[in-house]
């Protein structure tokens, strides 16, 4: 039979006070075997005394209330177990502080995920628009199809398209692979910002020469220190040229705190000029 | 023995708390003691002994720890607390003021 801490402890007491009994009998001149059966009759019913112990009901406190009185008893008995079992205690705290990082990492990603609105003016308005393929898998607009949709469409008040790109900075002989992003015309009309630095295009912006375009930003600046290490102070105001993609026709960029779509630090009109 | 005497309710706990006052006593020792004290007049049962011990020691009146008597046994010894010093002054005070309100009624002499 396993029996509770407290209830193993009871036993052993009891167990005690029989043997002091025994030796006290056998002092006044009894046999052992004499002494264990007077000692036995003499306590009776030791089932119902450690049961009498067990379930001894704790005094009252003067004044203290006594709602609380369990919920002490229970903190008491917890902080007990838990210093009278080190391994347990050490197993039991692991466990707490697993499930706590765990949850809280659930609820940071859902929060910045699904809770958080996007910083962005009006976000209950904003709406990523996908193209199904028959199996019904997402797959992005291409750039017809987007050109037909904004035109044709009467249920937004804007499309913006936007596409991912790695320009290259060409910069004093450097070059610098810069994560950038190609977007339409009405972009930045549409989420309500500008770029800190360079300016936002418009449909009647034409290609303008490259030589004209001074859009180092501090992101851009920092990409390039890290990149090349061995920027100057000066090296912030010389002019940049992009190579790898002649059809740049604007360039402008945003603070390095943009979210997603984000970690762009240039942007490129990007939408085809129809005839 | 002959004349013994019953253990008034309530009483218990006071006795208990005052045994342990000096020293740390197991169980038995504690019963051995007021026994003694009393010249075997007063016994204490252990069917109220140790659901007492454990009450009190619930209530913080008491401490207790395993250690080795001195033939060598693990025994469970309590000692006093400081609010169990306070609670055994407490009751004593009350006791003795009882004690002394009863004897003076008992002694008095009635002439109406």
């Amino acid at each position: 039979v396993s029996l509770d801490p407290k209830a193993r402890r009871i036993r052993r007491e009891i167990d005690h006070h029989l043997e002091e009994l025994v030796d006290q009998l056998v002092d006044d001149g009894l046999t052992p075997e004499e002494a264990r059966a007077e000692a036995r009759r003499r306590f009776g019913d030791r089932g119902r005394i450690e049961r009498a112990t067990r379930d001894a009901v704790p005094l009252r406190g003067r004044g203290r209330p006594r709602v609380l009185d369990p919920l002490w008893q229970d903190l008491r008995y917890a902080v007990r177990q838990l210093v009278a079992r080190p391994l347990m205690s050490v197993l039991t705290i692991a466990t707490i502080v697993v499930g706590v990082a765990a949850t809280a990492v659930v609820f940071s990603v859902v929060h910045a995920v699904v809770l958080q609105p996007l910083p962005f003016p009006e976000p209950d308005r904003l709406v990523e628009v996908n193209q199904t393929s028959p199996q019904g898998r997402p797959y992005s607009v291409s750039e017809p199809n987007f050109v037909d949709f904004a035109e044709r469409q009467q249920v937004f008040e804007a499309m913006a398209g936007l596409g991912f790109v790695t320009a290259t900075l060409e910069r004093e002989g450097d070059a610098v692979a810069v994560e950038a992003m190609r977007v339409s015309h009405g972009f930045f009309s549409l989420f309500g910002v500008a770029p800190t630095v360079g300016r936002p295009f418009s449909a009647g912006t034409g290609a303008i020469p490259l030589s004209s375009v001074r859009p180092c930003s501090s992101t851009v600046s920092r990409t390039r220190s890290s990149a090349s290490r061995r920027r100057t102070a000066r090296g912030r105001e010389s002019s940049c040229s992009c190579r790898s993609h002649p059809t740049l026709s604007s360039f402008g960029t945003t603070s390095a705190s943009w979210p997603s779509p984000a970690s762009r630090t240039a942007w490129r009109s990007g939408t085809r000029r129809r005839s | 023995v002959e004349d013994r005497v019953e253990l008034l309710p309530g009483t218990l706990d006071m006795l208990v708390l005052k045994a342990v006052s000096v020293e740390a006593l197991h169980g038995f020792g504690i019963a051995r003691w007021i026994e003694s004290v009393t010249g075997d007049r007063l016994t204490v049962e252990e069917g109220a002994l140790y659901p007492a011990l454990h009450r009190m020691e619930e209530r913080g009146w008491l401490s207790s720890e395993w250690q080795r008597t001195d033939r060598g046994r693990r025994a469970r010894y309590y000692r006093l607390t400081e609010e169990g010093a306070r609670e055994l002054r407490v009751r004593r005070e009350r006791w003795e003021g009882s004690a002394w309100a009863v004897r003076r009624v008992l002694e008095a002499e009635v002439d109406r």
